[in-house]
C-alpha cells in the first residue's frame, strides 16, 4: 500500500519547520544520559527544536533551561558536557537553581537595574522526566503528559535496562545527508539488514527473525503515539567477550534488545552487555546528526581497559552506521517535489502507524 | 658467549625488531617468539617457563591493540619474570644524550629526538618521527612513523599518534587519547578523546567522575 508520506515530506523546508514545532517543540525528546549529571554543576547542552538547552545538576536536582544569557543571549554553558556552575562567560551573570539572576557584577555602576527589572530576568525552563538514566524534555510550555506518548509498561522497561549502564559512556556525532525520518524508518525495517549488512550485523542474528512477517491485518482505525514507542528482542548469537565477567549484564544472553523511541530514537542493546543509544538529531530537511552514546553494563569490578573496549565497539558499530549511511543518503539525493510515495508491504506496517501519528501531529492545531 | 635476546610479540613487530637488533649487535644470538592471540584475545606464554630470565634480555614487540593494553599487559608479564628489558633504539636514530628512553621502547630509524626529552617505558616511535626539546612522551604510548612533535610536548600514557600527523609546541595530548587524521594539531587535546579520519566529529568518553570540560563539536 501506498505510504501516507510524500518525497516532499522528507526534502520540503518549511515541513522540517513545522516539524520543529509541531514534532520537537511538543513531544518528549530523549536529551541525555542521567549517569552523566550525577555531580553537582555537571552539565550537557542539546540543541530541541531549534533551542539551544542546557541541562544541569542543582544540588542533586536535574532541571533544564533555555541556554542563553537573558542579558545578551551567550550561551551559559558552552561544551557539550562538563561541570560548572551556571554563569554566563561575557559579562559575568550568574544564576540560581531556579533560572532568576543571582548577581550582576558591576550593577549598581554599570546596568542600574531596579530589583524589579532584576526579578524579571530569568531563563525559561523546561519540563523534565528522567526514565531511568534516561532523560527526556519537552520545551512546550503546556507540556504533553508523558503517559501519552510513552506506556507505562514501556517507562517501566527503560527504567530497567538503564538501570544497567555503566557510568563511562563515549559519544560521537556523525553528520549525515539525509532526512531524520528515514533512519527512524530504516530502524523499524529489519528486512533490510541482509542486504545493507550482510557483513557486519547479518551474521549475528537468527535467521527466523527476518524471515517472516505477519499476516497482513486491518489497521486499528487510529494508531495511538504512545504504540510507536516499544520494545521487542530478538535471538542473537552474542560473542563471548573477555570482560563480560566483570560487569553485570541485563536480560537474558543471547539476546538483542530493540527500543524504538518515538520521534528519533532507536536504543538497543547486545546481550544486555553494551547499550548503544542512536538518536536521529534534526538539522535539515536533508541534514540530520546521528547521535551516538555507547555503554557497557555497569562493572562490578573495574575494567583497566575499558575505555579500548568502548572505542572498539564505537568502530564497530560506525561501521554498521556507515551502510546505512551511504544507501540513506543515495535515498536522499534520489528524492523529488512530485515522486511518488513508498509502497509498503506487510512486514511495514510500523511505517505506516509512524506516519498516520506523524501526520496527525503535523495537523493538530495548537 | 654472546649474549641471547628474547623478541616477544606479534609477528610484523617481532621481525621488524629481530632485523634492527641485527643491525645494531650483530653478535646477538635472537630468539623469536611469535604469539598467538585466542578468541579472548590471551597470549600463550609457555614457551618462556623453561626459559632462564637472568641469561638472557627480552623486548616486546607488540602493535597498539586496545590503546596499547595488550603491549603494555605482555610487557608487565615479561617482567614480572624477572627478564630485564633495554629499549631499542634502531640504527640511524639521532637521540641527544640528556634524553632519557624508558625500558622496552622502540626508537625505530631516522627518528631524531631533541635534547632532554623523557620517553617513558614501553613507547613506540616509528621511524623518522622527529620530536623537540623537553618534550615527555609518557609510558606505552604510539608515535606512527613520520609523526613531527614540537618542543614541550606532553604526551600522556597510552596516546596514539597516527600517521601524518603535527603536534606543535607546549601541546598536551591526553591519557589515552587517539589522534589519527593527518594535520596539524595546535590546541590540547583531553584525556580519552579520539580523533579519527573515519569520523566526522572528534569522539569523547564521558564519565561522571571526570571534572574536566569536554567539547563535541
Amino acid at each position: 500500500m501506498l505510504s501516507k508520506l510524500s518525497q516532499k515530506h522528507y526534502i520540503d523546508p518549511d515541513i522540517f519547520a513545522k516539524e520543529q514545532k509541531q514534532i520537537f517543540s511538543k513531544l518528549w525528546i530523549f536529551a541525555g544520559l542521567r549517569t552523566l549529571l550525577s555531580e553537582p554543576d555537571a552539565f550537557l547542552t542539546r540543541t530541541i527544536g531549534g533551542i539551544p538547552i542546557l541541562i544541569q545538576n542543582f544540588a542533586g536536582e536535574i532541571k533544564a533551561f533555555e541556554n542563553q544569557c537573558a542579558h545578551r543571549q551567550a550561551p551559559l554553558q558552552l561544551e557539550a558536557y562538563g561541570q560548572r556552575k551556571l554563569a554566563c562567560r561575557y559579562h559575568g551573570w550568574s544564576y540560581t537553581d531556579d533560572g532568576h539572576v543571582k548577581s550582576i557584577p558591576h550593577q549598581e555602576a554599570l546596568y542600574h537595574f531596579t530589583a524589579d527589572e532584576k526579578e524579571k530576568l530569568c531563563l525559561r525552563q523546561f519540563a523534565i522526566e528522567i526514565i531511568g538514566n534516561l532523560i527526556f524534555i519537552n520545551i512546550d510550555a503546556d507540556p504533553l503528559p508523558i503517559e501519552e506518548q510513552f506506556t507505562d509498561e514501556f517507562r517501566q522497561q527503560l527504567t530497567t535496562i538503564s538501570g544497567y549502564f555503566s557510568s563511562q559512556v563515549i559519544h560521537t556525532s556523525v553528520p549525515s545527508q539525509f532526512n531524520w525520518k528515514l533512519n527512524f524508518e530504516n530502524v523499524l525495517d529489519y528486512n533490510h539488514i541482509p542486504f545493507v549488512h550482510p557483513q557486519t550485523f547479518k551474521p549475528l542474528i537468527n535467521k527466523a527473525a527476518i524471515s517472516s512477517a505477519p499476516a497482513r491485518k486491518a489497521l486499528p482505525e487510529k494508531t495511538l503515539l504512545s504504540s510507536l514507542s516499544y520494545a521487542s528482542t530478538m535471538e542473537m548469537q552474542v560473542k563471548k567477550w573477555p570482560w563480560q565477567a566483570s560487569v553485570e549484564g541485563f536480560g537474558e544472553p543471547d539476546t538483542f534488545h530493540t527500543h524504538f523511541i518515538y520521534p528519533n530514537v532507536n536504543f538497543i542493546s547486545v546481550g544486555g552487555l553494551i547499550f548503544l543509544i542512536q538518536q536521529f538529531d534534526p538539522i535539515s530537511a536533508s541534514l540530520t546528526d546521528v547521535r551516538l552514546s555507547l555503554m557497557t553494563a555497569r562493572e562490578t569490578n573495574k575494567i583497566r581497559a575499558l575505555s579500548a573496549i568502548l572505542w572498539g565497539y564505537l568502530k564497530s558499530e560506525k561501521r554498521v552506521l556507515d551502510e546505512d549511511r551511504a544507501l540513506l543518503e543515495g535515498l536522499q539525493s534520489n528524492l523529488y517535489d512530485n515522486g511518488k510515495p513508498s509502497y509498503h508491504g506487510a512486514y511495514e506496517v510500523q511505517l505506516q502507524n509512524v506516519a498516520e501519528v506523524y501526520l496527525d501531529l503535523m495537523e493538530t492545531q495548537p | 658467549m654472546a649474549a641471547t635476546k628474547l623478541i616477544i610479540g606479534s609477528a610484523p613487530q617481532v621481525d621488524l625488531a629481530i632485523a634492527s637488533w641485527q643491525e645494531i649487535e650483530p653478535d646477538l644470538e635472537i630468539i623469536g617468539i611469535r604469539l598467538q592471540q585466542d578468541n579472548a584475545y590471551r597470549f600463550d606464554l609457555s614457551e618462556l617457563d623453561a626459559i632462564d630470565a637472568k641469561r638472557c634480555t627480552a623486548f616486546v614487540a607488540f602493535d597498539d591493540q586496545f590503546l596499547n593494553f595488550r603491549r603494555y599487559e605482555l610487557m608487565a608479564e615479561i617482567k614480572s619474570r624477572g627478564f630485564k628489558m633495554p629499549p631499542l633504539i634502531c640504527q640511524g636514530t639521532l637521540v641527544a644524550k640528556t634524553t632519557k628512553v624508558g625500558e622496552n621502547s622502540f626508537i625505530g630509524s631516522g627518528a631524531i629526538i631533541d635534547h632532554h626529552c623523557q620517553i617513558g617505558y614501553n613507547v613506540v616511535i616509528g621511524a623518522g618521527t622527529n620530536i623537540g626539546s623537553n618534550t615527555v612522551i609518557a609510558h606505552s604510548a604510539w608515535i606512527a612513523p613520520g609523526v613531527v612533535i614540537g618542543a614541550q610536548v606532553k604526551v600522556s600514557a597510552n596516546a596514539t599518534l597516527g600517521h601524518g600527523v603535527i603536534v606543535t609546541d607546549h601541546i598536551e595530548i591526553g591519557k589515552l587519547s587517539v589522534v589519527d587524521k593527518p594535520g596539524k594539531f595546535s590546541q590540547h587535546i583531553p584525556a580519552k578523546t579520539f580523533i579519527y579520519a573515519a569520523f566526522d566529529e572528534d569522539i569523547v568518553i564521558v564519565e561522571n567522575r571526570n571534572a574536566n570540560t569536554h567539547s563535541l563539536s
